[in-house]
């Protein structure tokens, strides 16, 4: 770099370095909070309150109860496949509809634009959509956890937003050249936002690998469940217990139930974080600087 | 847009949809054809908790061995945990009915009643009357249960668990570390007064930092501290008069209480804002002496305690009244009906095997498969008792016996049962339930239902009245609002149309006692 | 560009609607070709079921089902409206949203253009990855240790007692809950909401910073010419999308820190319907109350889009 830094930018460098080393600090806390619970001793774990820098005793306990439930592990693969199937329908989606509501001289254009922008807004709720999706004879199949969420508006939007920052002359010259619609969405608006494109990507994925609900009311059997819903079966079981009924309870039974709910609880969202977690930095190799270095010719 | 996603957690709590009266024309066809004892196969819809060791019920072997003495064969459908209501309205909805539906058969919108005359659920009268020998003595002996299977209409809708034991301890009820009692020479405190004057010392002396835990709301649910006064915690009666306890003057006196001892640092200054795990921290690092509890919990925080103070002991003790002596008159009951109520649909096409079969579960034979599972297996019998096979107790792949449970008996359900059908319970379980019990329970009010019209005023009305009542309370007992505000409060719950909602409870209490029950 | 597209459209003006009509499906039949996925899935989505909205209207019964059911008006609108409470809670949720709005909006901007700054590669990523972190952690969790961390023995008293400030429980002060509120919601979200201006920046063109490090302009004075200018308008789409959710604040996050002596400004629209709804489902009434904030809702974006063109020319139609 040629440029040469004055010393008040200096001082800014430093300030910006501490300020976020200390952001980072306070930020990852909370998960750092959840991994020491998930491996402390519960009776430990029960007393305890505030900070916690290391865990309370050692315990994997929790951890070999998560997964000794057998539908973890089929559970993952299903939510492996609604997570790359379902994010490449959404991007499919996405990126065809961005393209068209980004073409602003569509003569359907303010059309198309309200018509997207009244669903972000006004819906019939869940009985008509559950409706729809046993008519449109999705329910108890896979389909059902990729096409009632093919489309989110919200991404739609940003990406549109994307799409426009690519200068109107790269498009216009292709468009002389020959090219047609297709050929320009695929080979000059999308390599020229990949990080856009990355980061909506990055927003659907962790969508479909937190959602549970949609798996609750459209799936009946086990073996298509995603992670999330055996997970969050895990989490609630002891609960439901103690709702549904209200017997003379003995301290045995609690003793079991009861002890290791917290632990669970904790290694259950650990168990259901760290995977999507780490698909982040592969996401970071998509912002790079200067994609559109070297395509603009202005 | 957010209030979406509450909408739709509503909207599953509520809806039961249209589009039964398909459903309803085939209760006219009801066939009785199969009175032979040819095999039959229903479909059973009950929430199930699965664990390691038994996945669903369609792996339990008693209801194997069930299926081998009765010739009926049940293929459970279990919904996804957790959600059972909105998986309970769905199933009801998408019109598949199975034939029979345990547990939240009570959401249905409008009522048990609407449900039956909408021809979902069948009117189990004159079934049970001809089918149902040993169900039909069990009501015909207890007209409490019998209310309690029967709706305002008459009609009896549900097989239900039932408590052997009429009288089924409490389970809920004050709790004090007995060590610094000792410690200190003190007896377990009867009165309020004693109560008070335990407090204060253990506070003094013992240096304890919040010596008696409160729930968030300041007042108990099942009335502990506030019964001293004569009233309950919230609709109560009183003979047969339904009251409102949060503006009787009993609990002025019970909010004067509380405030004098908030003051005083004898109860938990964070209560308002604590969490159950957060009470739980109190109580098992010590810093808490006194707090309310179900007998279950406790024998758990020892493990804990034990490890600020090796000395930590607690003891159940008495529900507190105002003089010595004197018994209070609310507490946790259990209800003869006990949950697990199933009901039979629209859908099934043999309710007079439906109900043979659900009534042997009230039949002797149906009593010791329920309760003990398959004897040479589960249980055999030592002294004339059952006893539990250390299949049960040791099991050998190393599970405990609140995992095995299930696939061997039943832990609830619908049947007559024993409560102390359980490994055993502990010496704190057993005293707790002895102490507890001391308390009598005539100003609970029993399960009774509002009409769909009552509901939806009630629900309209009440949910001001509590916003304002809960505020309140805290604020009295904080010292945020002086207590001789108490009249202007009771004022203004009035003018919220708390005499209304007083009077639909006391319908919905007549309506109780008036239902038709031979 | 604009200029562009707005001569057209006015020459366009003159020909008939018909010919027109075909002479846009004929030039931009492919972009018509792959709008069709996207309008098939809203109405098979969207608008078919839209017809649930009607229920705010009617008193729901399960036999009679949507269409079928009793017409009643406005009854539960009017119920909402005559609640005592109404006031009360349509001026905490207006007072938590815009606050939430101020406060919360431009910290991941901010965020993102520190992140900027960083010349430390390894650090800048490090720092993206883990400030992303909270928005995974559930509600309970991070509400539990907000709980903990505002208790009168918790951390934040133990710092403060330092200052000599008498330790108080924080969240039974209903003056501090929009500040627990509002900045434990900036904290749990602000890395997540980050991203999308980060990804926002790799789209600026490094010539332009070349060529004003030529000009010897500094860092801040790049930020305000180059760097702002080129995110604009992902800040404006974000800013009117936002002002869609004000008067919508969830349920969630309030139940688990409200209590009884924050009521006065901390009870929101949800959280009362939700207690209501505790006591009485009444799906009807929830919907109208939804109703309602969707209507706000698109109103306020109806208007802060208008607005927004006539400024800045960014808008979302």
């Amino acid at each position: 770099m040629v440029y040469k830094k004055s010393v008040s930018e200096k001082t800014f460098d430093v300030v910006n370095f501490i300020f976020l080393s200390i952001l980072v600090i306070v930020c990852a806390y909370p998960l750092y909070y959840v991994l020491m619970c998930s491996l402390s001793d519960p009776y430990q774990l029960m007393k305890h309150k505030g900070i916690l820098l290391k865990p309370l005793g050692f315990t994997l306990n929790g951890y070999k109860l998560v997964f000794k439930n057998p539908s973890i592990r089929t559970g993952f693969f299903n939510t492996l496949f609604y997570v790359t199937v379902g994010t490449f329908v959404n991007m499919l989606l996405t990126a065809m509809s961005a393209y068209v509501i980004s073409r602003k001289n569509l003569m359907w254009h303010k059309f198309l634009m309200i018509m997207i922008t009244i669903p972000m807004f006004f819906s019939g709720g869940l009985i008509p959509f559950y409706l729809q999706v046993q008519r449109l004879g999705l329910i108890n199949t896979r389909w059902a956890l990729i096409f009632p969420s093919a489309l989110s508006i919200w991404n739609l939007i940003i990406l549109r937003t994307a799409f426009n920052s690519v200068p109107e002359s790269l498009i216009e010259s292709a468009k002389l050249d020959g090219a047609n619609d297709f050929t320009i969405l695929f080979k000059i608006i999308i390599p020229l936002s990949k990080a856009t494109l990355a980061v909506i990507a990055l927003f659907y994925a962790v969508g479909h690998w937190n959602s549970w609900f949609n798996a609750m009311i459209f799936l009946r059997d086990r073996d298509k469940f995603p992670l999330q819903l055996i997970l969050r079966e895990i989490l609630i079981s002891n609960e439901t217990r103690e709702m549904m009924n209200n017997l003379p309870r003995t301290s045995a039974q609690f003793i079991q139930a009861e002890a290791y709910k917290t632990l669970i609880k904790y290694c259950t969202i650990i168990v259901s974080t760290l995977p999507i977690v780490c698909v982040y930095p592969f996401i970071q190799k998509y912002f790079v600087k200067g994609v559109m270095l070297g395509s603009t010719k202005e | 847009m957010k209030i979406k996603k509450l909408l739709t957690a509503m909207l599953l709590l509520t809806i039961s949809f249209s589009s039964f009266s398909a459903c309803s024309n085939k209760t006219s066809e009801k066939t009785n054809s199969s009175s032979s004892n040819e095999k039959i196969s229903i479909k059973y819809w009950v929430p199930f908790t699965p664990n390691q060791y038994i996945k669903s019920l369609n792996e339990s072997e008693m209801y194997k061995e069930l299926e081998n003495r009765t010739n009926v064969h049940v293929e459970f459908i279990h919904p996804a945990e957790g959600q059972e209501k909105e998986q309970f309205n769905i199933m009801i909805n998408s019109k598949e009915l199975p034939d029979v539906i345990q547990n939240y058969a009570g959401e249905y919108k409008g009522g048990i009643d609407k449900a039956i005359s909408d021809g979902v659920y069948l009117r189990l009268n004159d079934l049970i009357e001809k089918y149902a020998p040993n169900y039909k003595k069990l009501l015909d002996e207890d007209p409490e249960l019998a209310r309690q299977v029967t709706t305002d209409s008459g009609n009896i809708y549900c097989f239900a668990l039932i408590g052997e034991d009429r009288n089924e301890p409490a389970w809920w009820g004050p709790v004090i570390r007995k060590d610094l009692l000792d410690e200190l020479g003190l007896k377990q405190p009867e009165t309020i007064d004693e109560w008070e004057n335990v407090l204060r010392q253990i506070k003094i002396k013992k240096k304890i930092e919040a010596p008696l835990v409160i729930n968030k709301k300041g007042v108990d649910g099942y009335g502990t501290f506030v019964s001293a006064f004569d009233v309950g915690p919230y609709f109560y009666k009183k003979g047969n008069t339904v009251k409102y306890g949060p503006i009787e003057p009993g609990f002025k006196e019970y909010l004067a209480l509380m405030n004098r001892w908030y003051k005083e640092g004898l109860i938990d200054k964070d209560f308002a804002t604590r969490d159950r795990k957060s009470r739980e921290a109190l109580i098992t690092s010590g810093k808490a002496a006194a707090f309310i509890t179900e007998y279950g919990m406790v024998d758990q925080y020892i493990p804990a305690i034990k490890t600020v103070n090796p000395k930590a002991a607690f003891a159940p003790v008495l529900i507190p009244s105002l003089k010595k002596g004197e018994k209070v008159h609310y507490r946790v009951v259990n209800n003869r009906n006990g949950g697990s109520e199933a009901v039979i649909t629209s859908s099934c096409k043999d309710p007079e095997r439906v109900v043979k079969w659900f009534d042997y579960a009230y039949s002797k034979e149906g009593y010791m498969l329920f309760n003990y599972g398959i004897e040479g297996k589960s249980y055999k019998i030592e002294n004339g008792k059952p006893k539990f096979t250390d299949l049960m107790l040791k099991n050998p792949d190393g599970f405990d016996y609140w995992t095995v449970v299930n696939k061997w008996k039943l832990d609830v359900g619908p049947y007559l049962r024993d409560y102390k059908a359980i490994p055993e319970f502990t010496k704190f379980d057993l005293a707790a339930m002895d102490t507890w019990t001391k308390a009598d329970a005539d100003y609970v009010l029993p399960p009774t239902t509002l009409t769909a019209e009552e509901e939806e005023q009630y629900s309209n009305t009440m949910s001001d009245i509590d916003t304002y009542k809960d505020e309140m309370i805290l604020k009295f007992i904080m010292g945020k609002e002086p207590l001789s505000k108490f009249d202007d409060y009771v004022k203004q719950i009035k003018s919220m149309g708390i005499d209304q909602m007083i009077q639909i409870q006391q319908n919905a209490l007549n309506r109780y006692y008036n239902r038709k029950i031979k | 560009m604009n200029g562009v597209e707005i001569t057209k459209a006015v020459t366009v003006k003159e020909e008939s609607f018909s010919k027109r009509l075909k002479k846009d499906f004929s030039i931009n039949k492919y972009i018509y070709l792959m709008a069709l996925p996207m309008i098939i899935y809203f109405i098979l989505f969207s608008y078919i079921p839209m017809y649930g909205i009607i229920i705010a209207f009617k008193d729901f019964s399960p036999r009679l089902g949507i269409l079928g059911s009793k017409w009643v008006g406005f009854k539960h609108f009017y119920n909402f409206f005559k609640s005592i409470y109404f006031g009360r809670t349509f001026k905490n949720t207006a007072l938590i949203s815009i606050y939430s709005l101020l406060w919360g909006f431009p910290a991941p901007i901010i965020l993102a253009l520190l992140i900027n700054e960083v010349r430390i590669n390894k650090f800048k990523k490090a720092v993206q990855t883990i400030t992303y972190l909270p928005h995974f952690i559930s509600l309970v969790v991070i509400c539990g240790l907000i709980i903990d961390f505002t208790a009168t023995d918790g951390l934040l008293n133990v710092i403060l007692s330092k200052f000599g400030v008498t330790p108080v429980n924080w969240l039974t002060k209903p003056e501090w809950f929009r500040t627990i509120y509002i900045s434990s919601g900036i904290w749990q979200s602000m890395g997540w909401d980050s991203i999308i201006y980060l990804a926002a920046l790799t789209n600026i063109n490094p010539s332009l910073y070349e060529a004003a490090m030529i000009d010897g302009a500094s860092r801040w004075q790049q930020l305000i010419h180059i760097t702002l200018p080129s995110i604009a308008p992902t800040i404006v789409i974000m800013l009117i999308l936002n002002i869609g959710g004000l008067m919508s604040v969830g349920y969630e996050k309030i139940i688990l820190l409200y209590n009884p002596l924050t009521y006065t400004t901390s009870d929101v629209i949800s959280s009362y319907v939700y207690r209501k709804g505790i006591l009485g489902a009444n799906y009807s009434f929830s919907t109208a109350v939804g109703l309602i904030e969707s209507a706000i809702g698109f109103t306020l974006v109806y208007f802060a889009n208008k607005f927004s063109k006539k400024i800045s020319e960014i808008s979302l139609w």
